[in-house]
């Protein structure tokens, strides 16, 4: 029963090398979605390429909801995993300056690593501002955001349960969220493209 | 949208009603399962009167003592840097946040180990991490860093290198060899531990 | 763009990357990340050039005080996976080449000077909201945590609440 390295059944070392199998697999598929393209990341916010809405949503719910499954199996405790706790304020601030380091930059770190290492020297640059901010923050940790980062702390909040509902009924809701936006987001992409092609050949002149 | 992403989101919004059939995970936030109990009871949470030492002297910021005994005996004498916090009120909401946290490891101590066992158990059954007890106690600390047992003539070179630790260690608390009172019994390290007066926390702890 | 082979089916692509937070977990306890192993790759470099100022400063402390050397992470080493992950795959999807990301719209320049800019502010984000998309996101909702969905919100609303400030980077 999982989890493997929490209770001592895998070592250290096998844990690793587990990670770099699993690093492997998470690396592929980043790219094979495409999101060693910064245009194609940013797509999702301007509405030309929502890939990155159906891959994420996708992955986060299916991940839910067979955590959840296997849970209930008995195939791995839940209880034993890692838990994050909230902390809302920081948590939110620290969300919006990723998001206004994803408009600018068009990747995140993981993403940015795998384009880096294909050869985009955008994305590298994009690491080294990765670790200059990091660097930045932990000189300044002390004085500047110590107190801030480790405010307004909740516990370990589960959704679910907070809002007062079961786990899996909330999966449940989520992923016909998901779906329901997995539909909107084509009809959005096809108009926006449909509009963007029609503004194209009217500056290449060949609209009638 | 293609056949492909038709099955695909089926099998996803399957998932998703298989989750929603699932019996409530036991929320996060109380008390926890026996089982996972149990696994935390066995597994390895002392430190010994030199690790304490040791940490102290290294001045290690990762490390907060808590002495758990009355306020009487507190004032009498504790370990340097350590704060109060008498067994039946660690779980008093305005001392929460030593408790439950993911930053500092937390040392308890008493007199013997009873007591701070005792305490251990409590907090580690509401799920708090990071928490650790002092084996002997105080009891120990007097005999072991204040009056540490000369090793024999034969003895192993190990055992000289304890007791020479040992004695300096006397010294640098503040005895030559003799039990007195040490020079302050005020914290020489007050750990740095932010509380304010919304739900905080200290220092939070690493991020995935 | 989307033409045919040239990208593997989203859905798909999400599905499979699900099961991966799946077996991460199970084998290690720990969801997907990325911004951790940043974070572990700095706390180590520091603390190879200053140990002694990094066991006691405040941001350091915990992690180099450990047992294991802070590069000996779960994070570090997916990092490392993540390379050869992408590369095969850009080796397949004949995806690797050396260039620059960007809207025919933009100089070279522009693009490299807004990359750094985004990933110091990705450092700074990460850090103080305990981790990436992919750690404090996706594996926060895979487990329903609250502290997911605040970073849900707060990046992909905050995406869509500044997007018009920059659209002239990518459209």
């Amino acid at each position: 029963m999982g989890p493997l390295f929490t209770q001592g059944i895998i070592s250290t070392e096998v844990n690793h090398i587990l990670a770099f199998f699993i690093g492997i697999g998470f690396g592929f598929l980043l790219e094979a979605a495409g999101f060693t393209n910064t245009r194609k990341l940013a797509g999702v916010f301007y509405g030309y390429d929502m890939t990155v809405l159906k891959v994420f949503f996708t992955a986060a719910l299916t991940a839910a909801a067979g955590l959840l499954i296997l849970h209930t199996l008995g195939a791995i405790d839940l209880h034993m995993t890692y838990y994050p706790k909230t902390y809302w304020l920081p948590t939110l601030v620290g969300g919006l300056l990723m998001a206004l380091g994803f408009l600018t930059g068009g990747f995140c770190p993981g993403t940015s690593f795998c384009a880096a290492t294909t050869g985009k020297i955008d994305a590298m640059v994009f690491v080294g501002g990765i670790f200059l901010g990091i660097f930045g923050y932990a000189f300044t940790y002390e004085p500047i955001f110590e107190k801030f980062r480790n405010s307004y702390g909740l516990g370990r909040v589960n959704v679910a349960d907070w809002i007062g509902i079961p786990q899996g009924l909330f999966i449940l809701l989520m992923v016909i969220i998901a779906i329901v936006s997995f539909l909107v987001a084509d009809k959005v992409q096809k108009k926006i493209n449909a509009k963007q092609s029609k503004e194209d050949l009217h500056d290449l002149g060949l609209d009638e | 949208m293609k056949k492909t992403d038709y099955i695909i989101l089926s099998l996803f919004l399957l998932l998703g009603v298989i989750a929603a059939f699932m019996p409530n995970a036991k929320p996060h936030n109380v008390i926890l399962d026996s089982h996972t109990f149990l696994y935390k009871l066995s597994s390895e949470h002392f430190y010994t009167t030199d690790d304490v030492a040791k940490a102290i002297i290294n001045k290690d910021p990762s490390l907060l003592l808590i002495d758990v005994r009355s306020p009487e005996e507190y004032k009498k004498y504790t370990l340097p840097g350590a704060i109060n916090i008498p067994v039946d009120s660690l779980l008093l909401d305005k001392y929460r946040n030593y408790v439950d946290q993911d930053v500092y490891n937390v040392v308890l101590f008493s007199n013997g180990t009873e007591l701070a066992e005792k305490a251990w158990v409590m907090c580690t059954g509401l799920g708090y991490d990071h928490l650790y007890v002092m084996r002997g106690g105080l009891n120990r600390w007097f005999t072991t860093i204040f009056m540490p047992p000369k090793p024999k003539d034969e003895a192993h070179q190990s055992a000289f290198e304890l007791y020479n630790f040992r004695k300096a260690a006397a010294r640098y608390f503040g005895i030559g060899g003799t039990i007195e009172q040490p020079q302050s019994s005020a914290p020489a390290v007050q750990p740095q531990v932010n509380i304010p007066k919304t739900s905080g926390a200290p220092e939070g702890g690493g991020c995935e | 763009m989307d033409k045919g082979r040239k990208y593997m089916n989203p859905y798909l692509a999400g599905f499979l990357l699900g099961l991966l937070v799946i077996i991460a977990y199970y084998f290690s306890g720990e969801g997907l990340g990325a911004s951790g192993a940043y974070k572990r790759i700095v706390i180590g470099t520091v603390d190879l050039v200053a140990h002694n100022y990094a066991k006691n400063a405040h941001y350091f402390a915990k992690v180099v005080n450990g047992e294991h050397s802070p590069f000996n992470a779960w994070l570090v080493f997916e990092l490392l996976g993540m390379m050869v992950g992408a590369i095969i795959s850009a080796v397949i999807y004949n995806r690797m080449h050396l260039e620059i990301g960007k809207s025919p719209k933009i100089t070279n320049k522009t693009r490299l000077w807004f990359a750094l800019l985004g990933g110091i502010l990705w450092g700074i984000g990460s850090q103080l909201g305990r981790g990436c998309t992919s750690g404090l996101v996706m594996s926060g909702m895979a487990v329903n945590a609250l502290s997911g969905y605040i970073g849900l919100v707060a990046v992909f609303g905050g995406g869509y609440l500044f997007a018009y400030l920059f659209r002239k980077l990518w459209t």
